[in-house]
């Protein structure tokens, strides 16, 4: 199993709390998920995750269910948008962060766990100590 | 219509949908040229009985943790692919129960080992991806459709080569042998060129529908068409037609690319049987 | 100089023999006609002889150029055959496949032999024809049309007018003789009938268990 896709599997979704959230900050979005059918959306979901470094940079929209997961050493909160195939049999998803301006906190200002949600952010590398990471970073969410 | 049109050209720009066109075609095209022959020697199941083989073999190398699979997969498919179609006529056991016994086989060890030893978190997922192929067309690494590519043109040209020959072993076997023709190279080349189109044609339907790619267009093409050749290339038309159009609404409509692609075959034969059918009495 | 020698031949598989001390030879020009009962194994010793079938001892030498590329063979029509879509034409041509090696592609003076080939056997009208819509007597001719694409000297014929009504019976045959006649090819036939055999064939082999080889005598 592709180490990307382990880290996708730390699922965590920025729950917007704000009436604000509607007002999100224009991004230009290079990649518009939202315009495709479930079975492409899963399929070009794939595709990022197979080969991140093409994508990075970009910065997609993309719509699916928010969840969020805590890493138990550190108490850190990783949210991610979930995607599932057609046959709603597989699951994978993105991580994301939300803008740091935003300053929001887990759960308050962020949605239900399961929620729908749209998440638009710029695909950017991190590490984590030894691991590379992808992430949706400088993201807004709206429902 | 413009809708239609503007969602297409959308689609168009992402580089997957791209390399899925041109390697769905290219597999269509290469099931098919197989399909008059083991339709023909009434082989029609060979494609399942391998596609299951080459399940099974998936999930050895998902358990010793292969990452690139496709090689592993490509050399135990084809051993078995030898073991069916090369005994031919003298086989110790008769050639759908020899199928069968492996097809089935390798079907239960597969999931059998994949269930003990996957460190997959979605197993069914995964399971049920490879039977079916839902998105595994649109979801192939650089590797596999430069892989997928460069198999398919060997396997054309390849056909294109020894088509008298394989008219001539397919027709008559026993002539072809007695005047020369040296039948069990052949029949082995054939068994190699088999292994290797089904492997590539798992990512585009799957293994359980992988047998209607490979009958629907030579059976559509026999209704209708007297000569070999005729029936060869209409079988090609039909089956690339049938994995284009299967292929575009799948994507439009996000139906499983499979399934879709095997609908449209069907609706060929359809079509084609029921002109066949008119045509007679006039 | 025979054309093919038959020593002491031996006919089965493993310990399963079913003829045995079978001596006979057949010359150029010679029309030998096989025959015995069913399950007698006039097939088994024509695939054996054909190289299909191993003997189970014995010797088979063949003389005065006579290679596996150089027979003609006219088998029992499978189903599958029977219904299988290719034209007359097509069929007619596989049978230079043994002379092409690799070569992929027939050429003229290949092309020129079946059309004389298609003229002999009387089917130049359904040349184009697919091969499943013809009658018995009809796919019989283009097998044997296809049979001398792949030989100028000998054709094997197993049971050329079985499931033949009489007419295309008579025609098959006065091809047949006419082959011998004019074109001097060995001809080895097996056949149930025996009025024909004596009428037609220079030679004999009846196959039994104690198998008689003789020249018919006119």
């Amino acid at each position: 199993m592709k180490k990307t896709r382990r880290i996708i599997l730390l699922f965590a979704l920025v729950i917007f709390a704000c009436p604000s959230f509607s007002a999100f900050a224009a991004q230009k979005v290079d990649l518009d998920l939202t315009k495709l059918n479930s079975m492409m959306t899963y399929s070009s979901v794939m595709n990022i995750l197979m080969d991140p470094d093409k994508y990075l940079g970009k910065t997609i929209k993309i719509q699916g269910l928010f969840d969020s997961a805590q890493d138990p050493d550190t108490g850190t909160d990783y949210f991610a948008v979930a995607i599932m195939d057609a046959a709603a049999c597989c699951a994978m998803g993105l991580d994301f962060s939300p803008k740091k301006e935003y300053n929001y906190k887990f759960p308050e200002d962020f949605p239900e766990i399961g929620a729908k949600i749209t998440v638009v952010g710029r695909l950017e590398k991190y590490s984590e100590g030894d691991d590379i990471y992808y992430q949706l970073a400088e993201a807004d969410m709206f429902k | 219509m413009t809708e239609l049109l503007e969602k297409i050209i959308l689609y168009w720009q992402f580089p997957f949908v791209r390399n899925a066109i041109v390697v769905g075609v290219l597999i269509s095209l290469c099931s098919s040229l197989l399909g008059v022959t083991l339709v023909l020697n009434r082989f029609s199941f060979i494609g399942d009985g391998l596609s299951h083989v080459a399940f099974g073999a998936m999930a050895i190398a998902a358990v010793l943790n292969i990452t690139n699979d496709m090689p592993v997969v490509l050399v135990i498919t084809v051993f078995c692919a030898v073991l069916l179609l090369r005994t031919g006529n003298n086989a110790v056991i008769k050639g759908d129960a020899a199928v069968a016994m492996l097809s089935v086989g390798s079907l239960a060890v597969g999931y059998l080992l994949m269930n003990i030893f996957s460190t997959s978190s979605n197993l069914s997922g995964d399971v049920c991806a490879t039977l079916f192929g839902s998105t595994s067309i649109l979801t192939l690494t650089e590797n596999e459709v430069s892989f997928s590519v460069i198999l398919s043109l060997v396997v054309v040209l390849t056909f294109v080569f020894f088509y008298n020959k394989i008219f001539a072993i397919t027709f008559d076997e026993d002539f072809a042998r007695a005047t020369g023709i040296k039948a069990d190279v052949y029949n082995l080349l054939t068994a190699v060129i088999v292994a290797v189109v089904i492997v590539l044609a798992m990512n585009l339907v799957g293994s359980l529908l992988i047998s209607a790619l490979i009958i629907f267009p030579a059976l559509s093409a026999m209704r209708i068409f007297k000569s070999f050749k005729s029936v060869t290339i209409c079988s090609v038309i039909i089956s690339v037609f049938c994995a284009l159009l299967g292929m575009i609404i799948s994507i439009l409509a996000g139906t499983p690319v499979g399934s879709t692609i095997v609908a449209a075959d069907m609706l060929t034969f359809g079509a084609f049987f029921i002109f066949e059918k008119f045509s007679r009495r006039f | 100089m025979a054309q093919i020698s038959c020593l002491d031949l031996s006919l089965g598989y493993g310990s399963n023999v079913i003829v045995s001390g079978l001596n006979f030879s057949v010359n150029a020009g010679d029309y030998l006609c096989i025959i015995g009962e069913n399950g007698s194994g006039k097939t088994t010793l024509m695939k054996t002889i054909l190289g299909l079938q191993a003997p189970a001892s014995g010797k088979i030498i063949f003389g005065g150029g006579i290679t596996s590329k150089e027979i003609g063979y006219l088998p029992q029509q499978t189903e599958v055959q029977k219904d299988f879509p290719a034209s007359v034409w097509e069929v007619v041509l596989s049978g230079f496949q043994g002379r092409c090696g690799l070569r992929p592609f027939y050429n003229k003076s290949e092309k020129n032999f079946a059309r004389q080939a298609v003229q002999k056997m009387g089917i130049e009208e359904i040349t184009a024809h697919c091969y499943r819509e013809l009658s018995g007597g009809q796919q019989q001719r283009v097998l044997l049309a296809r049979a001398l694409c792949s030989t100028r000297k000998i054709i094997f014929l197993d049971e050329p007018v079985s499931g033949l009504d009489p007419q295309a019976s008579s025609e098959m045959y006065k091809l047949i003789e006419e082959l011998n006649r004019n074109d001097g090819i060995t001809i080895i036939m097996i056949s149930h009938d025996i009025e024909a055999a004596l009428k037609y064939s220079s030679h004999i082999l009846k196959i039994s268990t104690s198998p008689e080889y003789s020249e018919v005598k006119r």
